[in-house]
C-alpha cells in the first residue's frame, strides 16, 4: 500500500500551484493528506476535488482556506 | 566621626569579621548568580508567563555588609528570601546574617527592546540583511570546520537578496530598513544556496551565510530565548519559539513536517518542498510577520534549547510561518551550527 507521504507527494505534484492551492501537507495522526488554499478559484477546485480524494484514497483530504505565504523580509 | 559616634575598637574587630564573613559568602553564592539574572531578564520579557519550561529559581545575587542596632551585619539579598533563608545562618562566626529580599540590578537593556537597533556584541534574532535588502533576522552561526572562521546564517532572500548578491557584498546589522548603512556592516556575504524561482523546480531551503568581520564582537545567544544547545529534528505538535526583527519573541507548534508550498517573490515563484509548517498560539495575532526571515525555529527550555528549523516565510497576517529543517540548511550549506559558547 502507497505511504501518506508518497500520496502526499503525488497530491503536490498533480495540483500545487493549480486551483488556488498553495500547499499540500499531511497530518500523520489522522493519516489525512492536507491541501491549504486560498479562497478564491473555488469552483474550479471544486470540480477536481474528486479527483483528489481518488488521488488520495485510502487516505482523507482535508481542505484548509488559508492565505497564501509570502517571504518574511522587508524590502 | 560625624554625629558624635564613636568608633570603638571592638566596632572595628566587628566591621573586619563581617567583611571577611561577606566574602565567604560571596564566593559561596554568587558564582551562578549570572545564569539566574538571565534567566529572570527572559522572564521580565515575558517568556516565561505562560511557559512551564523555564522556572526562575531564588537565588541570591548580592551581598553586603551594613551597621545594624550598632553592630556590623552581613546582608545577603535574594529574589525571593523566603526560599533561600534555610540555607543561610542567621550567625556565624559570631557575626549576624540578615536576608533581605530584592530583585537584582539589571544594567544591560534588554536585547529584544532594542531589535530593531544596532547592537554590539552582534546577538541572534535581531535585524540584519543585505545592504539591498530593507531587513531581515541574523539567525544562527555556524562554522564550516573548528578552524575555520565565524559565519552567520540567515536567509538567500535577507543576506543574498534573491540571488542577486555576490560574495563580499557587505552585510548590515541593523538592516538598511532600521538606518543601517556601511559603517553598520558585521559581515560579508559569504555563500548562499540558488533559489529556484520557475515555481516548478524544487527548493529545500532558502539560506545563506555572511562572514563575520574579525573586528565585530559577538554573542551566541538569541534575544529572549538564550543560547542554542543543539539540534532536533521536528515533529509534528512540537511547541517552538523564535525571536524575529519584527515580532520579536512568539511561540507557536509545528502541525506539519512534510508541507509542501508555493511562494511568491519579487523575481518569480519558489517552490519548497519537505518544510516544517508552524500555526500561532491561539489568541495571538501572529507567530511571524516580514522581518522575521532567518530566525531560528527552537524548541526546549532554557538551559536544553535545541534548533529546529530557518524561519523563511508566513502567511499573509501571519498566522502561519514555514521553515527550513535546520539540518537540510546545515548540510546544504556544509557547516555546523555553533552551540554553546563560541
Amino acid at each position: 500500500m502507497k505511504t501518506l507521504k508518497d500520496t502526499k507527494q503525488e497530491i503536490t505534484q498533480r495540483y500545487l500551484n493549480q486551483y488556488g492551492i498553495h500547499g499540500v501537507g499531511m497530518d500523520s495522526r489522522r493519516k489525512t493528506v492536507m491541501i491549504y488554499a486560498s479562497a478564491d478559484k473555488a469552483d474550479e477546485r471544486k470540480a477536481v476535488l474528486k479527483q483528489i480524494e481518488e488521488t488520495a484514497r485510502p487516505y482523507a483530504v482535508r481542505i484548509v482556506l488559508e492565505e497564501e505565504p509570502e517571504m518574511t523580509f522587508v524590502l | 566621626m560625624s554625629g558624635g559616634h564613636k568608633i570603638t575598637t571592638e566596632h572595628r574587630r566587628d566591621v573586619s569579621e563581617a567583611i571577611s564573613l561577606k566574602e565567604e559568602l560571596s564566593a559561596e553564592h554568587l558564582s551562578s548568580a549570572g545564569e539566574f539574572v538571565a534567566d529572570l531578564i527572559r522572564y521580565d520579557e515575558g517568556e516565561t508567563f505562560a511557559s512551564k519550561e523555564v522556572k526562575v529559581e531564588s537565588f541570591i545575587h548580592a551581598v553586603g555588609v551594613q551597621n545594624r542596632n550598632s553592630k556590623a551585619t552581613v546582608v545577603v539579598y535574594a529574589n525571593r528570601a523566603d526560599r533561600v533563608r534555610h540555607n543561610i545562618p542567621t550567625v556565624r562566626y559570631g557575626t549576624p546574617i540578615i536576608v533581605v529580599e530584592s530583585l537584582p540590578a539589571i544594567l544591560a537593556i534588554a536585547c529584544s527592546a532594542i531589535r530593531d537597533q544596532r547592537q554590539r556584541p552582534i546577538q541572534l534574532g535581531i535585524s540584519g540583511g543585505h545592504k539591498n535588502v530593507g531587513y531581515g533576522t541574523v539567525g544562527g552561526f555556524c562554522r564550516e570546520n573548528e578552524d575555520s572562521s565565524l559565519l552567520v546564517l540567515s536567509n538567500n532572500h535577507v543576506f543574498a537578496n534573491l540571488n542577486k548578491g555576490s560574495r563580499g557584498d557587505e552585510l548590515y546589522q541593523p538592516g538598511s530598513g532600521h538606518g543601517g548603512s556601511a559603517q553598520d556592516t558585521f559581515a560579508t556575504l559569504y555563500k548562499y544556496e540558488t533559489l529556484h524561482l520557475d515555481g516548478i523546480t524544487d527548493n529545500r531551503v532558502d539560506a545563506a551565510l555572511g562572514r563575520v568581520n574579525d573586528d565585530i564582537g559577538y554573542k551566541n545567544e538569541i534575544c529572549s530565548i538564550g543560547r542554542p544547545r543543539g539540534i532536533r529534528e521536528a515533529a509534528e505538535q512540537m511547541d517552538v519559539r523564535k525571536h524575529g526583527a519584527r515580532t520579536g519573541l512568539t511561540r507557536g507548534r509545528i502541525e506539519d513536517i512534510s508541507y509542501d508550498t508555493v511562494v511568491g517573490t519579487s523575481s518569480g515563484v519558489a517552490k519548497f518542498t519537505n518544510q516544517i509548517r508552524i500555526t500561532k498560539e491561539p489568541r495571538k495575532p501572529h507567530i511571524a510577520l516580514p522581518g522575521d526571515s532567518g530566525s531560528l525555529i527552537v524548541t526546549g527550555g532554557s538551559r536544553n534549547i535545541r534548533a529546529v528549523g530557518l524561519l523563511f516565510a508566513c502567511g499573509i497576517g501571519g498566522s502561519y510561518a514555514i521553515a527550513n529543517p535546520l539540518q537540510a540548511v546545515l548540510d546544504t550549506l556544509m557547516v555546523e551550527l555553533v552551540v554553546g559558547n563560541i
